[in-house]
């Protein structure tokens, strides 16, 4: 009876928006540099992220909105990068923010905008294991008994995350979720050995996973904070 | 048959040694240099800066170049900068490709029409990523220990150089590894950077020595 109960206050939770926060605007998913001319990856992963929210109870305004209204107030105030240093000058930049914010929670009823981005991080290794952001997969370095026999090597591997972070209508970050992807390397002969960038991102199921990763703790962590 | 093999060898090299004389790098006796360019992250990269000009200016004069100060490129370059009004884009933070030429370009032209130069060299202090095996880190022409037994990637800073000449045209480009900044889960301190004048000589030697043999050919 009890566990049943628990049950479906799990469900309950899983599918309420809670804290207030019931539209949720989402920004495209930033790639790194070397992804950004791809358009398959970003618009597999803008897909995903909408199609995770909406099945938690989320009403999603599409990336579409807060990119028009980024790009008019952007304009509108000259840019916020110094054409010296082609650094970010932090008081246009949190001009545009705010002025956005504001727009996406008058104009369309945002409670709370979400930023995803894909990343490379660092993901530590053991032997032939590499486990980070929720995944595991193996590095090709000697593991078992060829780690037991030659050394099990330890260090990190480059590879890919997704980050999510949400915001609401004032700015203040309510949440942060991370996903891992894939090994952007591989050890082959005790050297990092770069993954073809074409084949990666490519994977559904691993795709799919990390944006479960990043995402499936947002309900819960909305409904523990106290509503605005 | 040896004999002649040795014959043929040093003709060639003698050949070769020509071809790099007759080369822009081969032609250079005055070279202005930039100011040392250090990355962001370090708390005041002025005594870097000081030291690696001092460095790079002192092995160019003991090579019997003429060396034009840094602060005289660096004042042509700003006030080119200033005529664009800065080369990156106001919106994106993205070079302007047009801009940055007409900057590239216009320095060692107006170099060599005020001081006479043939070359101009830049350097900057470059912070990448390198990779590290069996507990050590090599990059660079320099290596490192990292601990024992441990292999990954670290974050570290080279001495990259450019030499362009007149026209803006790149004749030299060498690097010379310096430092690792992290071992292990341990930043290297802020103030332990540079403070090795053994590693700092020898990134200056392996970033501008091949330049300066070229240069020494043709003397």
């Amino acid at each position: 009876m009890k566990i049943a109960w628990l049950l479906a206050l799990g469900a309950a939770l899983a599918a309420t928006p809670r804290q207030g926060v019931k539209t949720i605007a989402v920004s495209s998913v930033v790639l790194p540099r070397d992804f950004r001319t791809l358009p398959r990856p970003r618009a597999a992963f803008d897909s995903l992220i909408a199609g995770q929210l909406r099945g938690a109870g989320f009403t999603v305004v599409p990336p579409q909105v807060s990119e028009s209204i980024w790009l008019r107030v952007r304009d509108s105030v000259g840019g916020f990068y110094d054409t010296y240093t082609g650094k970010l000058i932090d008081e246009k930049w949190e001009a545009v923010h705010t002025a956005t914010l504001r727009e996406l929670r008058t104009r369309h009823h945002v409670d709370g905008w979400l930023h995803p981005s894909i990343r490379f991080v660092g993901a530590p290794f053991t032997g032939g294991k590499v486990k980070w952001h929720g995944v595991e997969q193996t590095s090709g370095a000697a593991g078992g008994l060829g780690g037991f026999l030659f050394g099990t090597k330890t260090g990190s591997v480059p590879a890919l995350s997704l980050v999510t972070m949400l915001e609401d209508t004032a700015g203040k970050e309510l949440y942060v979720g991370l996903g891992g992807i894939e090994l952007a390397a591989r050890i082959e002969g005790g050297r990092f050995v770069d993954i073809p960038r074409a084949s990666l991102l490519g994977d559904g199921s691993r795709n799919v996973n990390a944006v479960h990763l990043a995402l499936d703790s947002l309900p819960a962590r909305l409904a523990a904070k106290p509503g605005p | 048959m040896f004999r002649s093999r040795v014959r043929l060898t040093c003709l060639t090299f003698t050949l070769a040694l020509v071809a790099a004389a007759g080369s822009g790098v081969g032609a250079i006796k005055i070279i202005a240099v930039s100011p040392v360019e250090i990355p962001d992250g370090l708390a005041d990269p002025q005594p870097a800066r000081a030291l690696f000009d001092s460095l790079i200016a002192a092995e160019l004069m003991r090579a019997g170049l003429t060396v034009v100060p840094a602060h005289e490129a660096d004042v042509i370059w700003k006030r080119l900068v200033d005529s664009v009004q800065g080369f990156y884009s106001a919106l994106t933070g993205e070079l302007v490709e047009t801009k940055y030429r007409a900057v590239m370009t216009g320095t060692p032209r107006e170099l060599r029409d005020r001081f006479q130069v043939d070359a101009w060299l830049r350097p900057e202090v470059e912070l990448l990523s390198v990779d590290f095996e069996g507990g050590k880190a090599r990059w660079d022409g320099t290596s490192e220990g990292m601990g024992s037994g441990s292999s990954g990637s670290a974050p570290a800073l080279s001495l990259v150089v450019s030499v362009l000449d007149a026209a803006g045209t790149e004749i030299y480009a060498g690097r010379g590894g310096i430092q690792v900044v992290r071992k292990g889960s341990k930043e290297v301190s802020r103030d332990k950077l540079f403070k090795d004048s053994k590693r700092n000589l020898q990134a200056v030697h392996l970033a501008i020595d091949s330049l300066l043999a070229r240069v020494r050919v043709s003397q």
